[in-house]
């Protein structure tokens, strides 16, 4: 029974979390430089609005209100799920999103599990030929791995396959040949982290007694490796893989807008370009929102594969 | 030569080519063969020859005379953003984690919150709020980037704080303030080193990702994101305006990667402190 405290005091800790966030995806729209009002009237380019119809329109977005007022006024809203409208197209923000959000999730989540299966065995096998061969070629491949942008693999890699072979189209959404070169592209920089985190943890656990322990019974490399170094190297990487959860989620507004994939982040890349504020807010919100939901997961799932948290160990 | 010493050659490599880089930026108006911002529209396009070694751009502006001045806004704009996170990061953390209680209850929340801004996609806000350029970069950075710093000098400091050398000072009636300068800054150096390369690194490249968006710095600037933007339309008929800037780009970072590998084998921190990968 150690479990329900855990849960609680997880979810409870995030709820400031939460708050904070939104305070500073509101105060985005306070601190920019245009009049969300002037904004709003001439987002047409053509209409250039008088005085006495700024007045009003900064009345109507409740703008003459103090800024706690304002805060809380949008809070309710969002928390009844309304976002605002876009000031360029007046389209509801929320109606926008839902049509998005799927396309947005299928790629992270793709590029994550691709992160996973990509890093994880190649760190195992990097940290067992540690100053081997394999373990030199593959720190340089996580190096070049973190070091390249985003945006250069994926016009390299449409380049190559696109352009040259064939092989795969170069942008849209729709099948899962749209979705291969975004998430993998996606995946890259994340990848090179975690294999050279797992590579240390791994490292870490392999000089542990129980190891020496488990071989000592006459247990085979393999076995070893699998079942009791890999599980325990691999703790902190599951923390480490939701805190990056965030950085793919941030690259994805520049993989959707490369790949043309119209998801919440070249949406946001929209909103951005052309100053629509409340779409900037909303995204902000959302990606914050999305991340500490996501690492809230990840704080429950340690029940599962940490066995201390159930049993009443030393917690996290 | 023994295997070890491999990785060690690789990290030299690195490091001289990262000094190669930082030389050729601070020497760019005598080494650069042309005027960075020279239109020459007679010339434009030209594919890479003798005279222009890496060619000219859409304005016949010469290719490697901008490469070689492209470093230098984002090197200066990745290092003081970095030092500036250092130094928030570096106070809250040494705070927080001396000092315990509620007062680092308090800036653990504000860890957390700052935390879950994504950076990249935080970056493009401000971007998007205070306008593109070098300024909303800066702040951009610095409010994404702090929390984790101050997080990694904490657990350090927490480390420290259990060592019996610094208790053993404590008794012997120093002040907090000759503890922390002294005793405790000096041992959290080696992390804290490899850390702030990782920053450099993560800045330059989101700095490049948000010029390549337009978001980030502005044309006509010399910059390595800057002509990548300009070289979008023109992929398929001169890839090479493509091909050298982002060459650049994952050259710099990578070497300074290497440097930071180099940094932490010295201090010898690979294997205790996984945290500093953040």
């Amino acid at each position: 029974m150690y479990v329900i405290p855990y849960v609680i005091k997880k979810i409870v800790s995030s709820i400031p979390v939460l708050i904070g966030v939104s305070i500073i995806a509101f105060l985005l729209g306070v601190v920019s430089l245009g009049d969300p009002a002037r904004e709003a009237l001439s987002a047409d380019g053509v209409s250039t609005p008088t005085i006495e119809e700024i007045e009003q329109k900064r009345i109507e977005l409740g703008l003459d209100q103090s800024l706690p007022q304002q805060y809380l006024s949008w809070m309710k809203d969002i928390l009844k799920g309304d976002l605002g409208r876009s000031f360029i197209t007046n389209i509801p923000i929320a109606e926008e999103f839902k049509k998005r959000l799927p396309r947005t999730f299928a790629l992270s989540f793709s590029a994550l599990f691709l992160v996973i299966f990509i890093s994880i065995p190649l760190a195992v096998l990097m940290a067992v030929n540690k100053n081997g061969w394999f373990d030199h070629i593959g720190r340089i491949m996580s190096l070049l791995f973190i070091s390249t942008p985003g945006f250069l693999a994926a016009i390299l890699l449409m380049m190559f396959f696109s352009v040259n072979l064939r092989w795969l189209p170069t942008s849209g959404y729709g099948t899962l040949f749209h979705l291969l070169m975004p998430s993998v592209v996606l995946a890259l920089g994340t990848s090179g982290v975690i294999m050279r985190v797992n590579r240390a943890t791994m490292l870490e656990v392999l000089h542990k007694n129980y190891i020496m322990n488990a071989y000592a019974k006459g247990l085979t490399s393999p076995l070893v490796i699998y079942r009791h170094a890999l599980r325990n190297s691999i703790l902190p990487v599951v923390t480490l893989i939701g805190n990056y959860f965030g950085g793919i989620l941030g690259g994805s507004a520049i993989i959707e807008t490369i790949f043309a994939i119209p998801g919440v982040g070249s949406y946001a890349v929209q909103g951005i370009t052309s100053m629509d504020y409340p779409v900037i807010q909303a995204y902000v919100l959302f990606t914050g929102v999305v991340y500490i939901l996501f690492n809230l997961l990840i704080d429950l799932l340690y029940i599962v594969i940490d066995p201390r948290i159930r049993l009443g160990g030393e917690l996290k | 030569m023994t295997k070890t010493n491999i990785a060690k050659m690789i990290n030299y490599i690195g490091i001289i080519f990262l000094i190669l880089l930082i030389f050729m930026s601070l020497l760019a108006p005598w080494i650069a063969p042309a005027d960075p911002l020279k239109v020459d529209m007679q010339n434009r396009l030209q594919k890479p020859s003798s005279e222009h070694w890496m060619g000219t751009d859409t304005m016949g502006r010469d290719v490697l005379s901008r490469i070689i001045y492209g470093g230098r806004t984002s090197m200066i704009l990745a290092v003081a953003a970095s030092a500036g996170t250092m130094i928030i990061g570096l106070f809250f953390g040494t705070i927080g984690g001396y000092f315990g209680g509620w007062l680092d209850e308090l800036i653990q929340v504000f860890v957390k919150i700052f935390q879950s801004l994504p950076t990249l996609s935080f970056m493009l806000a401000i971007a998007g709020v205070l306008g593109p350029g070098f300024k909303s970069i800066l702040i951009a950075t610095l409010i994404v980037s702090w929390a984790d710093f101050s997080r990694v000098v904490r657990s350090e400091i927490l480390k420290l704080r259990e060592e019996s050398f610094v208790e053993g000072i404590r008794a012997l009636g120093a002040s907090h303030w000759y503890i922390i300068s002294k005793h405790v800054i000096p041992n959290i150096i080696g992390p804290f080193m490899v850390l702030f390369t990782a920053q450099i690194g993560r800045t330059i490249i989101a700095i490049a990702s948000l010029s390549y968006l337009g978001l980030g710095l502005q044309p006509p600037d010399p910059d390595w994101g800057v002509m990548i933007f300009d070289a979008k339309t023109h992929i398929r008929t001169s890839p090479y305006l493509m091909f050298f800037p982002g060459l650049f780009i994952i050259g710099f970072c990578f070497s300074v990667n290497l440097f930071g590998d180099a940094i932490r084998d010295y201090f010898d921190t690979s294997e205790r402190n996984y945290e500093q990968f953040l």
